[in-house]
């Protein structure tokens, strides 16, 4: 017989799937934040990604740029999840015996990192790509995203036709 | 309450405020559609695209080498991988459009150039890997062990947009399985809805 506990039941299932699958059932997709550069990056000690970046994607409007040379970071919209933390950027034309880092990090702090790559630097191009899985956070939680070399230099806009500086956050899951 | 579906918490007879009628029945169908089409990319598909190869003999590597024949696909749900024939290179031909897309490429050898470099790149729908990449890595070499893992997540793509891939190494050199079993290896899969 049709009764409302069974239809319940269906309904209920379908909450658990959007809980889970979006975080909430008012909800159709998941977070996400994208983000890249379009012009030259100048990396001088510890850099943090500030102004200057294009944001193609912010599902949540979470990004927040307080200006300047003043880290930016994304705010993590709610809890309960687990997230995808990817930062990288890429450069040519660096002599020998240089090393370049990327820190994934819960203020612009380079002590409070979550996340770090580091390339010991020969010659031709460099690639640093700081990139970490399913990391639980909860909501209110910032992260930045933080450059490094052992000299100064421009990492460019663009390499190979598309190779970009490039920022994704990304809810993967529930925690 | 109101349920994802937009539908309130059903109540028995003989309540009437939650009647069975057609458009409470179809907010269940919609909502079932709707998680297929974000979830999968489509009403009538049941799981996202993933493509998976790997390579289980030996290749050599002399400047850019595109990949292309002898890989073995492990997964292809929707048969995109192409493979014209060597020297031509493959690709994966992305199969719908409205998604995002994770792509790697990496390979491991067990000896390398000293002072020299290996890397890889993903290549937008040309096999050009200094002028069409859309992912690149790159790596150090001292002639020990060298591991190198291309990976970019959440690409836009459309339909029909072809993926190459490459690998380049400084000085040439043969590139097998090490430890075992890991292989080069490349892959694609939906990421989700753009």
């Amino acid at each position: 017989m049709i009764n409302a506990a069974r239809l319940e039941n269906a309904e209920v299932a379908f909450d658990r799937l959007y809980t889970s699958e979006y975080a909430g059932t008012t909800r159709t997709k998941r977070a996400l934040f994208r983000a890249h550069r379009t012009t030259n990056w100048v990396i001088s000690g510890d850099t943090w990604a500030s102004s200057g970046w294009v944001v193609t994607y912010d599902t949540e409007s979470k990004w927040t740029v307080p200006g300047g040379t003043t880290g930016s970071y994304y705010l993590i919209p709610y809890s309960g999840r687990v997230w995808d933390l990817y930062f990288k950027f890429g450069f040519s034309g660096i002599g020998g015996n240089n090393a370049a880092a990327a820190k994934l990090a819960l203020a612009a702090d380079v002590f409070q990192s979550i996340g770090s790559d580091s390339r010991f630097v020969i010659s031709g191009e460099t690639n640093v790509k700081a990139f970490r899985p399913s990391v639980p956070l909860t909501a209110g939680d910032k992260i930045y995203f933080g450059a490094w070399c052992s000299t100064a230099l421009t990492i460019p806009p663009v390499m190979f036709g598309g190779v970009v500086p490039e920022i994704v956050v990304r809810d993967v899951g529930p925690a | 309450m109101t349920h994802a579906t937009g539908n309130a918490v059903w109540k028995n007879y003989p309540d009437t405020s939650t009647l069975i009628n057609a458009a409470r029945l179809n907010n269940d169908e919609t909502v079932l559609d709707n998680l297929h089409t974000r979830e999968y990319g489509g009403v009538t598909r049941t799981r996202p695209a993933l493509f998976r190869a790997y390579y289980t003999g030996s290749f050599a590597i002399n400047g850019t080498l595109y990949v292309q024949a002898g890989w073995t696909v492990d997964i292809d749900t929707d048969s995109a991988w192409t493979v014209p024939g060597a020297p031509t290179p493959s690709y994966y031909t992305i199969p719908y459009s409205g998604r995002f897309w994770d792509l790697q490429i990496s390979f491991p050898t067990t000896s390398t150039p000293v002072d020299g470099a290996m890397t890889t790149k993903i290549m937008l729908n040309t096999a050009a890997d200094q002028t069409a990449a859309i992912a690149s890595d790159s790596r150090s070499t001292n002639g020990w062990e060298g591991n190198i893992n291309c990976f970019r997540p959440c690409v836009p793509l459309v339909a029909g947009d072809k993926i190459y891939f490459s690998l380049w190494t400084s000085t040439a050199l043969t590139v097998s399985p090490t430890f075992g079993y890991w292989y080069p290896h490349i892959m694609v899969r939906d990421a989700g809805p753009v």
